[in-house]
């Protein structure tokens, strides 16, 4: 197994107690279920953050420093752990909504559109969040957190109420229509930019540390 | 003899301490024990060996390679114990050896849990509810598990009991069996040394006082133990540290067959200690009790 990866089984390791946790909230999300997809970035998001947290609570990057892994793989894992988080966070929100629609739960016509640039964002959170955490690692970790947490549960709010009061982004996001291909590349394109200059910052800052 | 560790000029600054230079090899097939003062630079060093702090200038060498950060499979053959734990605490010990163990290619399975064993560690326990030289049993017994070719360890018998400080001496001599296998390790404890390391590295506020063999030593050390009437300009000189008192002096001569030519007549001339050469070159020449 590449190292890459065997650093994300131990973020999941790390991470198992707190997945169980999640349960009550999307149990929560189903039985409320009124614009719930919203929240399908704050659970990943979540589990990024404690993945972090735990990993510099106890100097425990040095432990990781001494196995047969260099920098770039520990760097790499936390950006690559994202996708599994994401599709966790993705994932579990479609069963939940499924769940709620067989429980004769009204259906929202463009829920898979919404949701998916809804979990879409959590990696742009993540794109923020990395390098802030590799460059302050233990000692300004606690502060970070707790803005990331608030920017997450807010801007999960804020997203729904945006697209209640301005109903044309909510029409935007539904009319994915071939004549906006060109916006849409460029948009991806601008959104992989973001992810990966966030990765070499992440790299320069990690890479010659002292731990 | 092969080097399995080189320093070749290696410095590393802080706010208010420095290792200046420093230039040694630690012997292949060989236990060397690395002692010196709190804040002598021990840590920093074993630290600079496993990647976690960088050098600013020199060149560290592991194997024969040098230590990049780019190429880590050296970590591979050495096992490493903490002075502190750096294990994720809220795991039980048998999730950290899950996510240890795919890491090294040497892993064995049988190995680990014949050490668990030994060291009477539950798997089911927990990181945090271990007492520190548990923890310290736990590290050992995971660098021990993947057949490391190096073992460098920051303070081994730290928190250890004196009956489980003597059995794991015993073990890491049974260990160095294999003479392709090395110890490096620090420690304040000279007895440790005296029992099981066949070199000594001594570090001193940054530097390196000696890299010697422990058999050695007495052949190029003196303590003398005479009258203040014996210590004048000239004759403290020699002294690498001298303890005075009300009724005489003892100090240390770093070159043994000058000292007993000058004292063996006129004081006592004695072989010192690992702690004696520690302590008086330590303290130098200004100590007076």
């Amino acid at each position: 197994m590449y190292p890459s990866l065997q650093l994300i089984r131990k973020d999941f390791i790390l991470v198992r107690k707190f997945l169980l946790l999640l349960i009550p909230y999307y149990i929560w999300m189903a039985f409320m279920n009124d614009g719930t997809f919203i929240f399908a970035s704050l659970p990943p998001m979540l589990l990024l953050i404690n993945s972090c947290t735990l990993d510099v609570q106890h100097m425990n990057q040095r432990f990781l420093i001494s196995l047969p892994i260099c920098r770039q793989q520990l760097v790499a894992s936390k950006y690559i752990s994202m996708l599994p988080f994401a599709l966790l966070g993705f994932g579990i929100t479609v069963i939940m909504y499924m769940a709620g629609l067989s429980l004769g739960h009204p259906s929202v016509p463009h829920f898979w559109k919404e949701i998916g640039l809804v979990t879409a964002v959590f990696p742009l959170l993540g794109a923020f969040y990395l390098p802030l955490f590799f460059w302050l690692g233990q000692k300004g970790a606690q502060i970070v957190n707790i803005i990331f947490m608030l920017i997450a549960i807010l801007g999960s709010s804020l997203s729904a109420k945006l697209l209640e009061w301005f109903p044309f982004l909510s029409e935007w996001a539904v009319d994915l229509s071939s004549n906006q291909t060109v916006l849409y590349m460029i948009g991806g394109l601008a959104y992989l930019c973001i992810l990966f200059g966030s990765y070499l910052i992440s790299l320069r800052i990690f890479i010659r540390k002292d731990l | 003899m092969n080097e399995v560790i080189q320093f070749n000029q290696v410095c590393k600054s802080y706010d208010r301490f420095e290792l200046k230079d420093l230039t040694f090899s630690i012997k292949e097939g060989y236990i060397t024990g690395l002692i010196g003062p709190n804040g002598a630079g021990k840590t920093t060093l074993i630290q600079m060996l496993m990647g976690m702090i960088f050098a600013e200038r020199g060149e560290i060498r592991i194997f024969g390679r040098p230590n990049s950060p780019d190429d880590p499979g050296f970590k591979d053959r050495i096992g490493y114990v903490s002075d502190e734990n750096y294990f994720y605490d809220h795991l039980t010990i048998k999730q950290m050896k899950r996510m240890i163990a795919p890491f090294f290619s040497g892993w064995d399975e049988e190995v680990c849990r014949k050490y668990l064993e030994l060291f009477r560690l539950s798997p089911d326990k927990k990181i945090k509810d271990l007492s520190k030289g548990m923890k310290m049993k736990f590290s050992l017994a995971i660098a021990l598990s993947h057949g490391a070719e190096l073992l460098i360890m920051d303070e081994p018998t730290a928190g250890l009991d004196p009956v489980f400080r003597r059995e794991l001496l015993d073990l890491l001599s049974g260990h160095i069996l294999d003479e392709k296998k090395s110890i490096l390790f620090s420690t304040h404890n000279t007895t440790d040394l005296d029992r099981i390391a066949d070199y000594i590295v001594f570090l001193n506020e940054g530097k390196l006082v000696f890299n010697e063999m422990k058999e050695s030593l007495p052949e190029k050390y003196l303590l003398v133990k005479g009258g203040k009437e014996l210590l004048d300009r000239d004759t403290r000189g020699w002294f690498t540290g001298i303890r005075e008192t009300a009724h005489g002096f003892e100090g240390l001569v770093s070159n043994r067959t000058e000292g007993e030519r000058y004292f063996k007549d006129i004081a006592l001339c004695e072989t010192p200690t690992l702690e004696e050469i520690m302590y008086f070159t330590v303290k130098g020449n200004t100590i007076h009790a």
